[in-house]
């Protein structure tokens, strides 16, 4: 492990990327990845475990070190390693490690020449954070909104609805480190002397089903395949915060069967981010394909590129919630514990639950929406430009890859059992013996009564698809004949405009203003977005006005990172040393 | 060596399973055809259409010749189908007349609702494949009218968790054969109303001109199996709601036990037919009475949800009254 982390600060220093390290680092994880596996089936590692106490966390946390090794095979750029290493601080590290390894993630995801702000508030927020995790004094009921400060970015937590790329960042590869390093910062949680509040329960589940609906909100409106997916993977962001809070809730309500499928939910959740490997893949091949990956200019891939295709729909498939891939189980078992956290309190006890889930459905269905339109403008249609209509399915060995990073997801989806299994079973079992858990292949609610068989749905699934495919053989023996589409009257294309008119395609900004124009009526929305910018106008004058006033204590001057970080540290252990 | 009691109970729920899909299949045109005369009725045409004639419409088109449109040809070939298969999925898990098919512990709602949704998705994707403005579009417009269908899905299996110890519609017959189903019959009720708002979109002209538009640039088979799998839909969300209004209808046979077991069947088959007779006539109702305005698709995603909020706003006040 800490060849690794040396070897990707090596890798970031260095001016350009080097083949050789990047290889070496990747099997570095691929070994890492092995040792964890058999660490967590129970197999007795020659050297045993390094029990640093209270420096690395306790070995039954290092689990996630399973993704992040996932990861770390599929990375290919120096930024992503560089990701993969601080996550894999944040996995390993007790809680002075994981903060580091979390603000590393932030630096390593924010280094791009256009994100100019590097996320001063995040880094003094987990610095904090470690300072309380450290010394659990009276402000520990604080640990929960640190956290949310801390891993806001990595989890693409965000109401705004802007998608410009000033503001919203790209997917990539690394972003599915840093949501693995955020995710096994907010396991620790309960580990840090966190009493559980209900308050704090209440609030986070609501936030981040508010967080959830805004992240598809930017899935839909983004201008870029990457940004679209950065929105969706926002959702599963804030869904970690709503398991989060629904842990908390459980704690304070004194139920640990509740507590235990937060968590087992949380995994599943963990378990959809091997879904994002494949489609990183699948991007980057696209991207290499057809240009970039500019909603406007691309079309017809699924045409182009049949087997990448089906590859990237079933991976959209497994993200948008439906049966019976993994999206659909973690809906199932949110489901099951949102409907379990129902107080018996009346109305007005058990409204929030019914906002909750009001919010969470919108948000899936804003969700589904972005998905129909990512596969409407992207694999459906026809090509738009010359560059995007030269693309081609890769060849040979260059597909492995892509479909080798699918197939945990199917064997997640088909047995949920043997993912948690592994996620639990670090430092639970004796060496040799089989941990119970593998043998499960059902989820069950928390309180136990209601089961849901992935496989068994599968097979159903599979079963009716091939007796309507046998059926489509036998009763239509002859293939349908291929003719142009009406084009509403107008002429045929002419031989030197092969791509057809792109404007009169699906376009990426149909959705939202649909969903706009059936929520609101055109003439009130308009008059609304004609007084909300005066209101702005008048707002932004008051503060110049502000600005202008105060301007000779200022002076224009911009305060550098560091001297903000250097002044919370001081200001970090005068708090400490205040509450001794 | 398989237990002959289990063979027998095997050879019974495949048994049933095949009655089950062969009634659904068969009947399904018909209730389309029904639903859409009762519609004209209503809507005071002077000479409706022969229910018949729908089932005859999906006869012609299966026999014409296969044609569609080059661009995108192969997500077109392939997308319909796939909605059928959904859409059988989801027929397989909803009850009609018996319980002790093969899939009963699978009929959670989240299941049969996430089927049926990827059914929807699916005959969508046959509108954006070949990339023409019109059908796509219309595509579009029909993804957005069936907007509200995910809430209103996790408010009425979130009730239908709180109301049954295991939230399926198998649970929710057996609940109804051995207690007083009288405290959870309204919320049901309102979900079902909420899930039928939400997900039927047949019945009314603008919704059958869309899903016209979306099918333009396809003939023969593959045609007829997209307009099949839409009337599948359709058909599927009215049992789940009947099943929810009246689950008691629902008969649990044991063969072994009874010999006499095909006259209670049967009488289940026929309170069956009834029922669905009875949501016709609802939903032609619903859509001519209701939502026939300009902003029809608005009234129904506000209508719906309203009737999901309502419901477990009823449920949560039932139980801090008992």
């Amino acid at each position: 492990m800490v060849l690794l982390v040396g070897g990707s600060a090596v890798l970031v220093v260095l001016p350009r990327p080097f083949g050789l390290l990047v290889a070496a680092l990747r099997g570095g994880w691929l070994v890492a990845c092995v040792m964890v596996v058999l660490a967590c089936l129970g197999v007795g590692l020659p050297g045993g475990v390094v029990a640093g106490d209270g420096f690395f966390a306790p070995p039954r946390d290092i689990a996630l070190l399973v993704p992040l090794g996932l990861v770390g095979m599929a990375a290919t750029t120096g930024r992503d390693l560089a990701a993969c290493a601080a996550g894999g601080c944040a996995v390993i590290g007790g809680p002075v490690l994981s903060c580091m390894g979390a603000g590393w993630g932030l630096l390593a995801l924010c280094s791009g020449r256009r994100v100019g702000v590097r996320p001063a508030a995040d880094l003094v927020a987990l610095m904090v954070m470690a300072a309380v995790m450290v010394d659990p004094g009276p402000v520990v009921w604080l640990l929960p909104g640190l956290c949310w400060l801390g891993t806001r970015g990595l989890l693409g937590l965000s109401l705004s609805p802007h998608v410009g790329s000033r503001v919203a960042r790209p997917f990539h590869m690394a972003d599915i480190a840093g949501m693995i390093a955020a995710l096994a910062l907010w396991r620790r949680l309960p580990q840090a002397g966190m009493v559980a509040d209900m308050r704090w329960g209440w609030v986070l589940i609501v936030a981040g089903c508010v967080f959830y609906m805004a992240a598809s909100w930017r899935a839909l409106c983004a201008g870029g395949a990457r940004g679209s997916m950065a929105g969706l993977m926002g959702g599963s962001g804030a869904l970690v915060i709503v398991l989060a809070g629904l842990g908390l809730l459980a704690g304070a309500d004194d139920l640990p069967a509740m507590a235990s499928a937060a968590s087992r939910t949380a995994l599943l959740v963990a378990a959809t981010f091997l879904t994002w490997v494949f489609v990183a893949r699948a991007l980057d091949v696209m991207e290499r394909e057809a240009g970039p990956l500019v909603l406007l200019r691309l079309g017809g891939l699924g045409v182009l590129m049949p087997r990448l295709s089906a590859l990237f729909a079933l991976g959209l498939l497994a993200e948008s919630g439906l049966p019976p891939l993994l999206g659909f189980s973690v809906i199932w078992m949110l489901l099951r514990l949102l409907a379990g956290m129902a107080q018996g309190g009346g109305v007005v006890g058990d409204m929030p639950l019914l906002a909750a889930l009001v919010v969470l459905g919108v948000g899936w269905a804003v969700r589904m929406l972005a998905l129909v339109r990512v596969v409407a403008v992207v694999l459906c249609g026809r090509p738009r430009t010359p560059r995007g209509a030269g693309a081609a399915d890769p060849r040979g060995r260059a597909m492995i890859p892509v479909m080798l990073a699918a197939v945990p997801v199917l064997l997640v989806s088909v047995w949920p059992g043997l993912w948690l299994g592994l996620m639990e079973g670090a430092g639970h079992v004796p060496s040799g013996a089989v941990p119970p858990v593998l043998r499960d292949v059902a989820l069950a609610s928390p309180d136990g009564t209601a089961v849901f068989h992935p496989g068994r749905l599968c097979l159903l699934v599979a079963v009716v698809g091939c007796a309507v495919m046998l059926l489509r053989r036998l009763a239509c023996p002859m293939p349908a004949r291929q003719v142009a589409g009406w084009q509403q009257g107008a002429p045929a294309v002419p031989p030197w405009m092969v791509f057809g008119d792109p404007l009169t395609q699906v376009g990426p900004g149909n959705p939202a203003r649909m969903v706009t124009d059936m929520l609101v009526p055109m003439p009130v929305l308009r008059r609304f977005v004609r007084v909300s910018i005066r209101w702005r106008a008048r707002a932004a004058g008051m503060v110049a006005g502000v600005q202008r006033r105060v301007d000779w204590l200022w002076q224009g001057r911009a305060v550098p990172t560091p001297v903000v970080l250097l002044l919370a540290c001081v200001g970090a252990l005068m708090f400490i040393a205040w509450h001794g | 060596m398989m237990e002959p009691i289990l063979l027998a109970a095997r050879m019974q729920a495949a048994l049933l399973a095949a009655c089950h899909m062969a009634l659904v299949l068969l009947t399904t045109p018909l209730w389309i055809g029904l639903l859409r005369w009762m519609a004209t009725v209503m809507e005071g045409e002077r000479r409706p259409p022969d229910p018949a004639a729908h089932w005859r419409a999906l006869r012609r088109a299966w026999r014409q010749p296969g044609v569609r449109s080059a661009a995108g040809a192969h997500v077109t070939a392939l997308a319909p189908w796939l909605a059928l298969a959904a859409a059988m999925g989801a027929a397989i898990l909803v009850p009609s007349f018996s319980l002790g098919l093969p899939g009963s512990d699978l009929s959670d709602l989240l299941v049969v609702g996430g089927l049926l949704e990827m059914a929807f998705l699916a005959l969508l994707v046959v509108a954006f494949a070949a990339g023409l403005p019109r059908p796509g579009h219309a595509g579009l417009r029909v993804a957005t009218g069936g907007f509200m269908l995910q809430p209103v899905l996790l408010l009425a299996c979130a009730i239908l968790g709180m109301c049954l110890p295991d939230g399926t519609l198998a649970g929710l017959v057996r609940q109804a054969h051995v207690a007083d189903m009288n405290l959870i019959r309204m919320p049901l009720a309102l979900v079902a109303g909420a899930l039928v708002l939400a997900g039927v979109e047949e019945g009314n002209g603008p919704g059958a001109r869309l899903f016209s538009i979306m099918l333009d640039d396809l003939a023969g088979p593959d045609r007829a199996v997209a307009q099949y799998a839409r009337d599948l839909l359709a058909v599927v969300w009215m049992m789940l709601a009947r099943d929810l209004i009246w689950p008691e209808s629902i008969v649990e046979p044991d063969l072994l036990a009874h010999a006499r077991i095909v006259g209670p069947l049967a009488w289940a088959v026929v309170l069956w037919g009834v029922h669905m007779l009875l949501a016709c006539g609802c939903v032609a109702g619903m859509r001519v009475f209701v939502l026939s305005g300009p902003r029809h698709a608005t009234w129904r995603a506000g209508l719906g949800l309203l009737c999901a909020i309502m419901a477990g706003v009823l449920l949560f006040a039932g139980r801090g009254m008992g």
